[in-house]
């Protein structure tokens, strides 16, 4: 087994059956990115209780105490065997309610694994007495990465049970609100796009990380339409838009000038707005013309967990004369990938593409001593050379053309002075 | 049914596996959804960094679950091992497979069968202690490697039990190498990894037999030390050498002595009342130490993975480093141990800084990383234990200068 059966050439990868097969999960640094615990706080005036095996819940509470949401956090150890026969209910519904008892958070997310996923345990008595007996929501959610690739992922489940919050709102469009969904990080009021935004008219604008309560989140409901910046959020969107009529409009974070500019088009037209970006792309296509010359002589690869699309930041570059020449992805390649795929394929059909999870690639770095400049934190845990830039969404969220520079200052930075590939992964906890 | 809030639930059964047999070249297979294998390697296995495949996830699906895929997942194993050319193969179980009853025995026997390499299970599930998980894969791989007429060493040892959960980096071994070393014993084997200055990682386990002595310093080695008595006619001695009075007591065990009667500590710490919070082995020698070294009068011990086997009969145990008090408490519950941690006459407190969480108290706290509790959070901290290094990490926390 060599790295050959851990890439293709882009030229090739013309479907999900093409990309590279790993017989076993090789545990790459691949999955950078949302948690479901996570998630479910973005929700204002939650709070999560997780119910699992020691083993399941570990993971969760590792990424609370790196993330910092442990105060909303709580965990109730379950073992298998009282799972498999169904003795766990009394004791899962005994543990809320007291958690319950000593918070006041309006909204109690209870999250269990894959034991129960595949048992099929039924939890709506659970939840209905819970629910009044405590008088707050429950929302059952789960974090089962068994269903990967089959359903929607629990992350997106978990985005998309905010619904539940909104449904019940008697909806009366306000002219001026936009929804922003999919942050994780919020987006700078003071940044780009607020600006063109407000340009517009469009001065209210919600994001769920900025919503201090639920009353708040709940005027999303009379938003006059949505923009979507990360996949996650297709699932909320989609409903805010077949159950309320909230017309959506996916703009997902790019770096490209062409791909921005037809994305504040689409968001021009779903607000039905004249969006002035002229100026604010001619101003930064000239900001960025002396780093993208530098970038011109330099071998790049970029990775999966970077904040956007790999395919999407490797079309721009390679646009701009860069050599992309290497790409670390996950069998995974989300429905709007396939057409910067197929552009891509058109531009530098030589590219490979490589499985990030691959047992095959596992410790393998020597291939790629000749890249100077790698994006992503499990690009950069390949290419042991390279400058590594994480962009990850645990950094800034930044969004339009000042995401463009914003990548390419983060580039001068990491060639200036960079920051090794282990300390972005272990002190500045990037990978979990 | 335990709650958790501001610790970690401790590592459990299949990362004591990993935690044993991952210096050994071999392909650890987590059976399980993706993701089992990928939160250890990521937070737990910091060894993981730019290392071949080692600890897989086999990666279960719901409609494998369902429909029990085994062949596919033997395919894919068998795939795997052959391509990557590992020296073995160990299979570990977890919720999942332990839910739906995976015969994972009977996977290792084909794999083995189809692969001409050494394969073994673990029986771990997901609930278990990590001591369990690792003190079994430390028995599979004995089965599997150890010989039974290797070459008798005199003044051998194997040091057994030394997983990074409960021992950390392997840096902070190196003064119980040293001292093993100036006591004239050669070391036969680690049993968790392999020895230095031998090529094959497994020549080590091979020779086991062939000591005079073992030492253990966790309590996942315990098992294994009695097999090997009861097998091979081995003794052992059980214990972490904290500090300088603990390394005495430790080393004179080793040697056949009775342990000398300790000194008084040249400077006595202010403390009265110490808490020591982790893994049984490694918190009955940080009470000797601060018993003896620093003259605490009141030192208790919570062990937070279970502590009975170091303490039962055993025939073979020619020495232990470790005294139980009367109130010392197994225990891994959070609410338990806070309120330990908030008894106002405790003024010191040893513990993964993780438990720093838990109390807002005015007692003196030494970090002390617990792997198994913290994971990779303070994998990189300054602190040591054992011997001279071990006394000045905690005089330097404990005395005035």
């Amino acid at each position: 087994m060599d790295l050959d059966h851990a890439r293709i050439r882009i030229a090739d990868l013309r479907e999900k059956a093409d990309f590279p097969f790993a017989p076993l999960e090789g545990v790459g640094p691949n999955l950078a990115g949302w948690g479901v615990i996570e998630t479910c706080l973005l929700l204002p005036e939650s709070v999560a209780i997780m119910a699992g095996p020691s083993a399941c819940l570990r993971h969760s509470a590792f990424m609370a105490h790196a993330r910092g949401f442990t105060e909303r956090f709580h965990m109730l150890c379950i073992d298998e065997l009282d799972m498999t026969m169904g003795r766990h209910l009394p004791l899962v519904e005994q543990g809320v309610a007291d958690i319950l008892a000593r918070r006041d958070e309006k909204v109690a997310f209870l999250i269990v694994g894959c034991p129960d996923y595949i048992l099929g345990t039924d939890f709506t008595g659970v939840i209905n007495r819970l629910e009044a007996s405590t008088g707050r929501r429950i929302i059952l959610g789960a974090m089962a990465p068994i269903t990967i690739g089959l359903k929607d992922s629990p992350f997106t489940s978990a985005y998309t049970t905010f619904f539940e919050f909104l449904k019940h709102e008697k909806r009366k469009p306000k002219d001026d609100r936009l929804n922003l969904l999919g942050t994780f990080m919020p987006l700078s009021a003071s940044g780009e796009f607020y600006r063109v935004l407000a340009d517009a008219g469009l001065d209210d604008v919600l994001q769920i990380p900025l919503c201090p309560d639920l009353e708040t989140f709940a005027g999303m409901a009379h938003a006059q339409a949505s923009v979507v910046m990360h996949p996650l959020a297709n699932g909320l969107s989609g409903k805010l838009q077949s159950e309320m009529g909230i017309p959506t409009c996916f703009a997902p974070t790019a770096y490209g000038f062409s791909t921005i500019r037809e994305q504040y088009g689409l968001i021009g037209e779903a607000v039905g707005r004249s969006l002035a970006i002229d100026k604010i792309e001619a101003d930064a296509r000239e900001a960025a013309r002396p780093m993208l010359d530098v970038l011109r002589g330099k071998n790049v690869a970029v990775g999966c967990s970077i904040n956007g699309s790999p395919f999407e930041l490797a079309l721009f570059l390679t646009d701009q004369g860069v050599n992309v020449e290497t790409l670390f992805a996950r069998g995974t390649i989300k429905p709007y990938e396939w057409k910067l795929i197929e552009q891509l394929r058109a531009a530098r059909p030589d590219i490979q593409v490589y499985n990030a999870s691959h047992p095959a690639l596992c410790g393998q770095t020597e291939p790629f001593d000749h890249v100077q400049v790698a994006y992503g934190v499990d690009a950069g845990m390949f290419c042991a050379n390279a400058a590594n830039v994480p962009l990850s969404r645990y950094q800034e969220q930044k969004y339009g053309f000042e995401a463009t520079l914003w990548m390419l200052d983060q580039t001068r930075e990491a060639m200036e002075h960079p920051v090794a590939n282990y300390d972005w992964i272990y002190d500045h906890d990037f990978l979990i | 049914m335990k709650e958790y809030h501001y610790l970690l639930p401790l590592a459990t059964g299949y990362f004591g596996v990993s935690s044993a047999l991952y210096d050994f070249e071999g392909l650890v297979v987590v059976y399980g959804p993706a993701g089992g294998a990928w939160h250890i390697n990521i937070e737990d296995e910091p060894r993981w960094y730019r290392g071949p495949a080692t600890v897989v996830g086999a990666g279960l699906l719901e409609m494998d679950v369902i429909l029990g895929n085994d062949a596919k997942f033997i395919d894919n194993i068998v795939k795997t091992a052959k391509g990557l050319n590992r020296k073995f193969v160990a299979l570990s179980g977890t919720p999942i497979s332990e839910i739906i009853g995976t015969d994972l025995k009977g996977f290792a026997r084909t794999i083995e069968a189809r692969t001409d390499m050494p394969v073994f299970m673990v029986p771990t599930a997901g609930s278990e202690p990590y001591p369990e998980g690792a003190s079994k894969a430390f028995l599979a791989l004995a089965d599997k490697f150890m010989a039974p007429d290797a070459p008798g060493i005199g003044n051998g040892i194997n040091v057994l039990g030394a997983v990074h959960l409960s021992t950390g980096k392997e840096a902070h071994l190196a003064p119980l190498f040293d001292l093993l070393r100036e006591e004239g014993f050669w070391l036969v084997s680690t049993f968790s990894g392999p020895v230095l200055g031998l090529n094959d990682p497994l020549e080590g386990v091979r020779n086991a037999p062939g000591a005079g002595v073992n030492a253990v310093i966790s309590t996942s080695g315990l098992a294994l030390a009695e097999r090997m008595f009861a097998d091979h006619g081995i003794p052992f001695v059980a214990g972490m050498p904290v500090g300088l009075a603990g390394c005495n007591a430790f080393m004179a065990m080793l040697r056949g002595e009775e342990p000398p009667a300790p000194e008084r500590p040249d400077q006595a710490a202010p403390q009265r009342h110490a808490l020591v919070i982790g893994e049984p082995v490694m918190s009955y020698g940080l009470k000797h130490c601060l018993v003896h070294d620093f003259g605490i009068p009141r030192v208790d011990v919570v062990s937070v993975t279970p502590s009975q086997a170091l303490f039962r009969e055993s025939p073979g145990r020619s020495g232990l480093l470790a005294e139980r008090g009367p109130h010392d408490l197994d225990t891994d519950g959070e609410a338990e141990i806070a309120a330990l941690m908030n008894d106002p006459s405790v003024d010191l407190i040893v513990a993964d800084p993780c438990y720093r969480a838990l109390t807002d108290g005015p007692a003196a706290f030494v970090d002390l990383p617990h792997v198994a509790m913290s994971a990779r959070i303070h994998w990189d901290m300054d602190y040591e234990y054992i011997g001279e290094p071990g006394y000045d990490y905690l005089a330097s926390h404990l005395l005035d200068d």
